[in-house]
């Protein structure tokens, strides 16, 4: 009895220490579906090998877990620059959709109203205040977290809340899905392009998993899976995209 | 000039309003998300209390003691025993069933613990493009929810046929022409039509012989087949409160019963298969889960 234990203990063990893991938060949008995120991608990921993922629903103990060594994380571009030399992160793939890597945020709500009241956001609480006070500085306006951007959108569309802060991809979905609620809305400020999610690494480059994740979204299962997290693709960062990002370490 | 500093924080101390939170039960989930949400978003002291093992004896000492000017009440024992001991003040409330049947005076205001139909149908309508035809089984109780539904519904070229019901005329249960005459059913929280378990069942097992599809207002209902749930979203509440009394403290102006702003919902991919029936491809934008 007490072999058959040693043996479970040292194979668990073994396995423990092979299994992978790629940490996920994103400030992006409100990604509440975990059970099915999990469960879709470690079925994709465990094909190749002792690969897990591991979503966090919260910053701070998705960043507690950034202290360890040799960490694939993939995170949003904005939450990437505000941490990336604590974490000695290295970012190496960038998110694409329909060929673009970049998306734009926007202020929408109905039109000719003025620029004051509730903001609804899938975004996290930090990141949508900062993109608010850089898009309209000075205005009265409150941040509400709703669990996705549609809920945002249909909020303004049916006057529950004053504006909605979100992607410019989910207003064009938007219009695609449902274009008499698009069509009373209106684009009131627009950012910059902001780079999409990122994947980044700590410590050694593990290039077999990069490799897999440049290659999600060739075929339709690993399109649909990253579809979950707002993305159809991945391709690998070039120098001009990591200067802007923060710089090459 | 120090005299003046302490002279204002003196009247900010003195007009601080004081708020309390009362919980009717900590042990139902979505009372405590709503609560934790709440806490976390509103950025005033505020006091807490969890009424679940209190009697009313109790209850009433509390609050007599305390006092508070303003009081969010999660549930509608909380509700209840604000409104019996503390009419006089500021009451708001959340996670009420039917809130209709409150005696709502003019100093209490709350969110509807129902998901806007307007919203409901947007939701079913961009996930499922080609839906032209929904019934609803009604009694005198959610009439009101039926006319939402067909007010709302005739924008998204919907067409809503109702089935009124009431306690002898449900246990016929004689739905199958509504169903054949339908694409799919709404389920809708009808207090008759829900006393009676076996008929809800008998209604899941015909329409899948049917091969049609039910739309639920909670996710209990993916267990029985329901192809798609849509309810409130249980921590916005609590930020949508959160937001609402601040609003209140500043003086703005703000509505009497609003609609809850987020939506959970559930789409089960397993029973849009099995009936054959199209999605949209972007379902999860649509959807928080996907049940495989």
């Amino acid at each position: 009895m007490k072999i058959i234990m040693l043996i479970v203990m040292l194979i668990s063990s073994i396995y423990a220490t092979e299994m992978k893991k790629v940490l996920f938060y994103t400030t992006d949008s409100n990604i509440n579906n975990f059970k099915s995120l999990k469960i879709s991608f470690d079925r994709y990921l465990q094909q190749f090998g002792l690969y897990e993922f591991q979503p966090f629903s919260d910053k701070s103990t998705f960043e507690r877990y950034l202290t360890s060594d040799n960490l694939i994380v993939i995170l949003s571009s904005w939450h990437y620059q505000q941490i990336s030399k604590t974490y000695n992160l290295q970012a190496k793939l960038v998110g694409k959709k329909q060929n673009s890597i970049t998306n734009r945020i926007i202020l929408v709500g109905q039109k000719n109203m003025p620029l004051k009241g509730v903001v609804t956001s899938a975004y996290d609480k930090e990141y949508a205040r900062k993109t608010l006070d850089k898009l309209a500085d000075n205005a009265d306006l409150r941040v509400l977290v709703v669990p996705k951007e549609i809920d945002a959108l249909m909020s303004v569309g049916f006057g529950m809340s004053n504006f909605a802060l979100v992607s410019q991809d989910s207003l064009t979905l938007l219009k695609e899905i449902n274009p008499m609620l698009a069509d009373n809305l209106t684009i009131y400020k627009k950012s910059d392009p902001v780079y999409r999610m990122l994947l980044a690494y700590s410590g050694a480059e593990n290039k077999k998993l990069i490799e897999l994740f440049l290659n999600m979204g060739k075929d339709k299962e690993s399109k649909d899976i990253l579809n979950m997290i707002g993305i159809d693709g991945m391709q690998e960062l070039t120098p001009v995209d990591l200067r802007r990002l923060g710089g090459v370490k | 000039m120090r005299l003046l500093v302490l002279l204002h924080l003196l009247l900010f101390v003195a007009s601080a309003q004081s708020i309390l939170l009362m919980n009717s039960s900590d042990n139902v989930e979505k009372y405590n998300q709503a609560a934790t949400a709440f806490k976390e978003n509103f950025h005033q002291p505020i006091k807490m209390i969890n009424i679940s093992d209190m009697n009313t004896k109790e209850i009433k000492k509390y609050l007599y003691d305390e006092y508070p000017d303003i009081i969010y009440t999660i549930g509608s024992k909380s509700y209840q025993y604000a409104n019996r001991y503390l009419p006089e003040k500021t009451i708001f409330f959340s996670s009420i069933v039917n809130w209709k049947r409150l005696p709502l005076s003019k100093n209490q205001y709350g969110i509807s613990n129902e998901v806007y139909s307007g919203m409901q149908l947007t939701l079913i309508k961009s996930i499922f493009p080609k839906i032209s035809s929904i019934g609803v089984i009604y009694s005198k109780y959610t009439k009101n929810i039926v006319d939402s539904l067909k007010m709302n519904a005739q924008k998204l070229g919907i067409k809503i046929v109702a089935q009124e019901v009431n306690k002898e005329s449900v246990k016929k249960k004689d739905f199958q022409p509504l169903l054949k005459e339908t694409q799919a059913l709404i389920l809708i929280s009808d207090p008759v039509l829900l006393s009676e378990q076996e008929v809800v069942k008998d209604i899941f097992k015909e329409s899948a012989k049917l091969n049609k599809a039910i739309f639920a207002y909670h996710q209990l209902f993916i267990n029985y087949g329901a192809l798609l749930t849509i309810s409130v979203d249980n921590p916005t509440i609590g930020r949508q409160m959160a937001t609402t009394i601040t609003d209140y403290l500043q003086k703005q102006k703000i509505s009497k019963v609003q609609y809850p702003i987020g939506t959970k919902v559930i789409f089960n991919k397993r029973v849009a298969d099995k009936l054959g029936i199209s999605y949209n491809e972007n379902i999860s934008f649509l959807a928080n889960e996907i049940v495989e």
